[in-house]
């Protein structure tokens, strides 16, 4: 509570910003000095002047010929002051033009000086709004870096010849904590040479200052974050030179008696572990450290440092964000949270956080929120540049939370058996239409790792009511939002998930195309993976809807994005078309254009043909056009390119790949297929043949039996010598299976067997039924094959089944 | 271990010296882009294959298809649907979701829940002769079946509930308290399964008592084998 100021306080405080304007030194020393006195821990004076405009003015004595040290000191901790802890006053130094020469300050002969000066920095860096690159001109990162050795002696002995003392290497490292944010800018920190200085002070030497040390986990943490090589260097840097590396030290304070210092060295640790730069002999010691410390810190209430962007943070708040990052991607940390009860201490604090009125936290913290929220009351708005996140601390807590059981149940159905069963989906559905754009977004993406299982699909997430606030979240003001809400809709359209119909009654299919057409790269690729979803065993009426919508144009364009991720998915959305019925790939080909298509296979295959991931899906469109009638098969056979970048990829070293080549070359030669005997004598002439033969003994199973059934339709392939044990072939067909699976096929495909080989083998078997679906054709083919290897289920209850040995 | 995106290493992981590295341009850092979760599948176990055949129960059997929803290896996962044709007159088609543990690193021959003791699992997987030989081993420490290499899969299924409706918790004349011993020979692409069921092994084994049940009928049977497919959509969860 603050009282107003009287008129005559007033009239004390203009003469003060007078004496700012006094020629004589002593006079404008002692004004900035009853300045100093006033604002130091008053915000409403802190206002009061800045409203004056007595910030540029201060700045201009950072700098001023006819100032000495003594007023620079003074004046760097008034900005200082005016800095802690407060975005808006922040903005007004920062247009005052504050940070230079408070980084001028940082070469200063006078210890004091630059400590002042290191201060105002670091409390102006808190914001992180504060626009940071100013740092990285001049030489400003070696002066900070020149502050990372502290001397044992305190400053009032040392000043002169500038001996550190810890504490100003305590702020020193805290500024380079909160300037790392680019990518470039952790790679100039660290080439200045910041890494090594910054892992001596974990030495046992320094554990007197436990400040210092968290100030340099912190600064390790976010120069290692997303950083592969940095956190390499970390990982073989050698405390004092003692051929150590510093990680035994970062997990030996992970067990630290504070937790701030456990927090902040288990967020270095998982950020090194993110970047895959972790030697695996500290895993198991990682894994058993770090989970149960983070999860201990789910309820620990200590606050991090009195200032912490617009007002403070409590370790509760950072906690499940470092555990979300170390478990987001890693299956075998998600087994281990899940073993360490992590999901029951996490629904403990969200059920209790929604529950309770109060938040569960300290009475000093209850007391600042209060201090918040009437600030907030009594305020105006922030000034827009620099936006303060209003949110408070319980949203963060929430934000965090939920970013946690996002994160722990992304990859294991266990994970998310846990998550449905703590109850914790109705606090997520909730959330999902939560005010503060980050618990949205937090809360959606629970709903996406929930929703990467069929049951959760089909049961728990139907009866939550996902669909519709979920679809609501696809035009979100916050792209954020939007991003996460368009991944889980990728989900929510599959064929096994009740809701897809909800999304397509509900304009699901014209959002999803608006989406496709996005300039956000990220959002056009979630909006195709979703289309490409929604299609996967689609009929055609769906397929006719999609492409109504989409246009192919609209599927041309996104076929030749630029991201190749997006290509990918769209030649997925493709294959998905032109599987099915023959209108299937008729519609493609009237589409597209037969050449259209055509010349996309071709581009594909030849000039994206290190793409993996885009050849495999461009192989399976091949695949499905090469079930479709005789024009649709011939248009696949006439274009040669096609069918020797076939050829190649027949070596390739992805299995998947081999598969799907030798489906191509099936299905363009089912002997009663029209124009077959045509085909095969063409393959065989491009040389298809031999390289078949070369794949028979293909290490991998499935590659293998394809390779066989291609080879029979060349009728290339002796009978006989298919598998072990088929030379006894005709008592091993599993006489009760098929009997009652494939009909009467089993004697005709003993008959193509036996047919032996030539160009035309089995047709005579065959001839009546030409009309066949292909998936019978294809059971035929395979049971010469398979049926020999014994099934031997013939009769259960009888344990003397003549097959039992073959 | 983590994956990481190209662009987040892009600069450094080549040969340049620093001094590339400072022009460099990489505008943020990049957040590692999470593991893509493209489904593994074997032979004709693949999201969106079919199996038919039938289920013998004593004297009677029933048509059965089953549809492959999901398949994960790496997790030792899959999922689906399992539709019974004229097992109960209220409904002609009952259709049940069902989860699969496939026997491997993960899941071990002993079943250790859903009612079944050791014995139980020994009386029931010896019935598939494949199994055999391993028969002494299975209980040993440190045994992990690999079905990547052998040509049989062992797995146990798990009806949950029922399709489309999952909310119907009891039908008349049908249960789905139980599970399926399975066993799917990859080069033939033929799966059987044995049933158990806790209650009505003890029915069972009382009518046998009476000499009213032949003791094979205990086993209620499933024989499916895999319907091919030549062309293949895919979907991928995000």
């Amino acid at each position: 509570m603050v009282q107003p100021l009287s008129p005559t306080a007033v009239s004390k405080h203009e003469a003060a910003v007078a004496g700012l304007d006094a020629l004589d030194l002593q006079e404008r020393t002692r004004a900035v000095r009853f300045i100093k006195n006033n604002v130091i821990g008053n915000r409403t004076k802190k206002e009061m002047y800045l409203s004056m405009g007595v910030a540029a003015r201060l700045v201009e004595f950072l700098f001023a010929e006819d100032c000495d040290v003594d007023l620079r000191v003074q004046v760097a901790v008034v900005l200082g002051s005016f800095a802690y802890g407060n975005d808006h006053n922040i903005k007004v130094l920062v247009d005052a033009g504050a940070i230079t020469p408070l980084l001028g300050t940082l070469d200063a002969p006078e210890m004091k000086l630059v400590e002042a000066g290191a201060r105002a920095l670091k409390a102006i860096f808190q914001s992180a709004e504060a626009p940071h690159e100013d740092v990285f001109q001049a030489s400003y990162v070696e002066s900070l870096i020149r502050l990372l050795t502290p001397t044992t002696e305190t400053v009032g002995t040392c000043s002169s010849d500038r001996a550190v003392p810890v504490r100003v290497t305590e702020v020193a490292a805290g500024i380079l904590a909160k300037v790392a944010v680019t990518h470039d800018n952790q790679m100039q920190i660290a080439r200045s040479g910041a890494i090594p200085l910054l892992a001596n002070v974990l030495d046992a030497r320094w554990n007197a200052s436990p400040k210092v040390q968290e100030a340099a986990l912190d600064a390790l943490a976010n120069l290692c974050r997303d950083n592969p090589t940095i956190s390499q260097k970390v990982v073989c840097c050698q405390i004092y030179d003692s051929a150590i590396s510093p990680i035994p030290t970062i997990i030996k304070l992970v067990r630290d008696r504070r937790p701030v210092m456990r927090l902040l060295a288990a967020t270095c640790l998982t950020n090194i572990y993110r970047a895959g730069a972790l030697p695996t002999v500290y895993h198991q010691d990682t894994i058993l450290t770090l989970m149960p410390t983070l999860i201990k810190l789910f309820t620990e209430t200590a606050p991090i440092s009195t200032l912490y962007g617009s007002g403070w943070a409590t370790v509760q708040e950072k906690a499940p964000k470092v555990f979300a990052d170390l478990v987001e991607s890693s299956e075998e940390l998600q087994k281990a949270a899940l073993e360490a009860d992590a999901v029951t201490k996490l629904a403990a604090v969200v059920i209790g956080e929604s529950a309770a009125t109060t938040v569960p936290e300290s009475n000093e913290l209850k007391a600042k929120s209060r201090k918040d929220a009437k600030r907030r009351g009594n305020k105006a708005p922030p000034a827009p540049a620099i936006r303060v996140s209003s949110c408070g601390h319980a949203e963060r807590v929430t934000e965090g939370f939920l970013r946690a059981i996002a994160a722990i149940c992304s990859l294991r159905e266990e994970c998310r058996k846990q998550v449905i069963d703590a109850k914790l989906l109705p606090h997520i559905v909730n959330a999902m239409s939560h005010p503060n754009r980050r618990i949205r977004s937090a809360a959606c993406e629970c709903t996406r790792s929930l929703s990467r299982s069929v049951k959760n699909l089909r049961t728990s997430l139907v009866d939550a009511g996902v669909a519709i606030p979920l679809f609501k979240l696809l035009s979100d003001e916050s792209d954020d939002v939007q991003l996460t809400a368009s991944a889980t809709l990728c989900n929510i359209v599959l064929d096994f998930s009740p809701m897809k119909k909800t999304v397509l009654e509900n304009g699901g299919v014209e959002r999803l195309v608006d989406l496709a057409k996005s300039m956000d790269d990220r959002l056009r690729l979630n909006a195709v993976w979703a289309l490409k979803n929604l299609l996967f065993q689609a009929d055609s009426d769906t397929k006719t809807r999609v492409m109504q919508e989409l246009q192919w144009d609209g599927l041309l364009s996104l076929i030749d994005d630029a991201e190749t991720g997006i290509q990918e998915q769209a030649l997925n959305l493709l294959r998905n078309l032109a599987c099915g019925k023959e209108v299937d790939i008729e519609q493609v080909f009237e589409g597209l254009g037969e050449e259209r298509v055509l010349d996309i296979l071709e581009a594909k295959l030849t000039k994206s043909a290190s793409h993996d991931d885009i050849v495999l899906q461009a192989l399976y469109v091949i695949v499905n056009v090469a079930t479709g009638n005789q024009r649709h098969k011939s248009a696949i056979m006439n274009r040669e390119s096609i069918l020797l970048s076939v050829w190649g990829f027949m070596s390739h070293s992805k299995s998947s790949i081999r598969v799907a080549t030798i489906w191509c070359i099936i299905n363009l030669t089912w002997t009663d297929d029209v124009g077959s005997q045509e085909r095969v004598a063409r393959l065989r002439a491009l040389g298809f043949e031999p390289r078949l033969q070369n794949m028979m003994e293909d290490l991998n199973m499935d590659v293998k039996d394809r390779v066989k059934t291609a080879l029979t339709n060349f009728g290339s392939l002796i009978p006989g010598s298919a598998s072990p044990g088929s030379q006894d072939n005709a008592p091993a067909v599993p006489m009760e299976i098929a009997g009652s699976a494939a009909g009467s096929t089993v004697g005709s495909a003993v008959g193509i067997a036996n047919a032996g080989p030539g160009p035309t083998g089995g047709g005579n078997g065959n001839r009546s039924r030409r009309g066949m679906r292909g998936a019978e054709r294809d059971r035929e083919r395979l049971g010469d094959f398979t049926g020999a290897s014994s099934v031997v289920f013939g009769s259960l209850s009888d344990a003397t089944a003549p097959n039992q040995d073959a | 271990m983590p994956v990481t995106t190209e662009r987040a290493v892009e600069g450094f992981n080549t040969d340049r010296k620093e001094k590339t590295e400072l022009v460099a341009e990489v505008p943020r850092r990049v957040a590692p882009e999470p593991a893509r979760l493209i489904d593994r599948h074997c032979c004709s176990l693949f999201s969106g294959s079919t199996f038919t055949g039938e289920q013998k129960s004593g004297r009677s059997s029933y048509d059965v298809t089953v549809e492959i929803q999901h398949v994960d290896m790496k997790n030792s996962f899959l999922c689906g649907y399992l539709s019974i044709k004229g097992l109960t007159d209220d409904w002609p088609d009952l259709c049940t979701f069902f989860e699969g543990e496939i026997i491997g690193p993960k899941y071990s021959f002993l079943t250790r829940k859903w009612d079944a003791d050791e014995d139980i699992d020994v009386q029931h997987w010896t019935r598939f002769p494949e199994f055999k030989k391993f028969e002494h081993d299975f209980n040993r420490d440190g045994f992990s079946y690999d079905f990547e290499s052998n040509d049989f899969i062992f797995m146990r299924w798990k009806e949950h509930f029922l399709v489309p409706d999952h909310r119907i918790k009891a039908i008349s004349g049908a249960s789905f308290a139980g599970f399926y011993y399975i066993a799917y020979q990859k080069s033939t692409g033929t799966i059987t399964g044995l049933y158990f069921d806790r209650d009505l092994l003890n029915d069972a084994t009382f009518l046998f008592s009476l000499g009213q049940h032949h003791n094979s009928e205990w086993f209620q049977h499933l024989s499916l084998k895999h319907v091919p497919s030549t062309s293949f959509p895919a979907f991928e969860f995000r």
